[in-house]
């Protein structure tokens, strides 16, 4: 079959709606962000409506509630790094510098992102599904008849809760991930505990923890954002909760690996 | 009582030259109505010929393409983010799905209006007396601390109604109120909105297709048709029923099968 002499013009056609879809998308996310910042601003002044008892339990389900499943991911990813480091070091008798290895890619790297990531699988798909329901059964309408801004009832007090308890989760994450590789180091490679602790020790530096927590409060920002985002946006059926939070999920594990990228070249360019 | 009767009784809502879109995609045009203080007015039409649409530009959720939708002598469109804010504190909405607060109790989703618009020197107890006094009066006094999922759909529409009235509302707008309810239910939710008329003299804006509901309580109506995208007829039901010449909208209020051609594309 010869190929239709529009298929071209189609084609084209097709690639300027989904630059349009794109460009509509960024301008969404470009006017919820600056609804967020005046709303926090509004905070600020004391005149926005928060509702205080929902802010206190997004913190408590963010913050607390996710301590199980980060405990057990970091714990593992320490273990891992220390362990996959070991083989490595052991080949030419540098075992010991596994405790370098673990506390610098920890504390600098892998406990922020991998908090992140869980967090984007589990508080912000929970914030996305929570939203898009509330949409579906036309609370965020009656939300607004009341004079209530979705933005500073809905979505602000989620931002500010994760925002607020990344950093939080992100010092445990050091902690439990620094005893996974602990557990390795001592358990596989007959190294001691004080040599480890004192070589993690020796090993980190202020910058690396600010880092990290600098990392942190972006990656809180960005999972909750992007789980009220999608769930702002959802559409009124049944359907619609599901891919908002595949959405949000997908967005916010992106976003931390692309906000990720972009601190580790800023870092490489300040000689951090 | 027909528009015109509405108009000069002084409306409470007027709606002029009410164009209704989504983009490029009309709904419904020319339409305009008056809706007068302690009546009730009906919002009429088949599935998709835009009469939750129409509410949802009443209620300030969703601007039209053109016209005006006038509170008193203010256009609602038309006033600055005060003045709706004004308006919209003199409104009472009860929603198609209830739209109640899935994470708050009934009690809670009643004070929830008088919390946020109410008078602030109200005391929590003081709000709580009055949130059992309005689901006292939709008769669900022993449901106070239930959630919205331990209970019945008769039994949200009814506490979402109670919500609605929280704040006494001058303007009532019930997106079908009696949609999905048993014919028992039904009936006491008709009777309720033509008590709180009574009771609050609130101007009550009723979309609904059910035609018992909306015999038994409009007192005026518009209906609305999804072919020519027009409002097709004006009155209150029963004289609707009893005198409209057009087709459709005579065997719509009868239950009947509309006569060859004048339903050809309604489907």
């Amino acid at each position: 079959m010869r190929p239709s002499r529009r298929a071209p013009v189609l084609a084209l056609a097709a690639l300027g709606r989904d630059a349009l879809a794109r460009f509509t998308t960024l301008r969404e996310v470009a006017t919820l962000l600056g609804e967020v910042i005046l709303a926090l601003g509004r905070l600020l002044r004391g005149k926005a409506r928060l509702d205080i008892a929902d802010t206190w339990a997004v913190v408590q389900a963010s913050g607390a509630g996710a301590l199980g499943v980060v405990t057990l991911v970091n714990v593992l990813i320490g273990a891992i790094l220390a362990f996959v480091g070991a083989v490595q070091l052991l080949k030419f008798g540098a075992g010991m510098y596994v405790a370098d290895l673990v506390s610098i890619s920890t504390v600098r790297e892998m406990a922020a992102v991998i908090t992140a990531v869980v967090l984007s699988g589990r508080t912000g798909a929970a914030f996305a599904a929570r939203i898009a329901t509330m949409q579906g059964n036309e609370e965020v309408d009656a939300l607004k008849t009341l004079g209530v801004s979705p933005v500073e009832f809905l979505v602000l007090p989620r931002v500010l809760a994760l925002t607020l308890m990344m950093p939080l989760l992100y010092a445990y994450a050091c902690a439990v991930g620094l005893i996974g590789g602990w557990a390795v180091a001592v358990g596989m490679l007959d190294l001691s505990s004080s040599l480890y602790w004192s070589r993690s020790a020796d090993a980190l530096a202020g910058t690396h923890f600010v880092l990290g927590a600098s990392k942190s409060v972006c990656f809180g920002a960005l999972v909750a954002f992007a789980g009220c985002f999608h769930g702002l946006r959802a559409g009124r059926n049944a359907a619609a909760v599901g891919e908002a939070t595949t959405q949000a999920v997908v967005s916010g594990i992106v976003g931390v690996i692309v906000v990720d990228a972009v601190f580790a070249l800023c870092a490489y360019a300040l000689d951090v | 009582m027909s528009p015109m009767n509405a108009s000069a009784q002084g409306a409470a809502i007027d709606v002029k030259g009410l164009r209704m879109a989504y983009g490029k995609k009309l709904i419904q045009e020319d339409v305009e109505f008056s809706v007068a203080k302690g009546s009730v007015f009906i919002i009429m039409g088949g599935s998709g010929c835009g009469k939750s649409t129409l509410l949802k530009h009443m209620i300030g959720l969703l601007p039209p393409a053109a016209g005006q939708v006038l509170y008193g002598e203010t256009d609602y469109w038309a006033a600055d983010v005060a003045a709706q804010d004004a308006i919209r504190r003199r409104f009472g909405v009860l929603f198609q799905g209830s739209a109640l607060f899935s994470t708050m109790t009934l009690a809670e989703n009643v004070m929830l209006p008088m919390k946020l618009n109410g008078d602030r020197r109200q005391s929590a107890a003081e709000r709580r007396d009055r949130a059992e006094e309005l689901l006292g009066l939709v008769g669900l006094s022993h449901a106070l601390d239930l959630l919205p999922n331990e209970i019945s759909g008769g039994m949200k529409k009814r506490a979402g109604l109670a919500r609605a009235l929280a704040l006494q509302p001058e303007f009532l707008f019930l997106d079908e109120p009696s949609a999905g309810l048993d014919p028992i239910s039904s009936r006491k939710l008709d009777e309720l909105i033509l008590d709180l008329r009574e009771r609050t003299g609130a101007a009550v804006l009723v979309v609904t297709h059910e035609l018992a509901s909306l015999f038994a309580i409009g007192d005026d109506g518009i209906f609305l048709d999804a072919v020519s995208k027009k409002p097709i007829a004006h009155g209150a039901p029963k004289q609707l029923l009893d005198s409209c010449d057009h087709p459709f909208v005579r065997a719509f209020l009868r239950r009947e099968v509309p006569p060859e051609g004048a339903n050809d594309e309604r489907e």
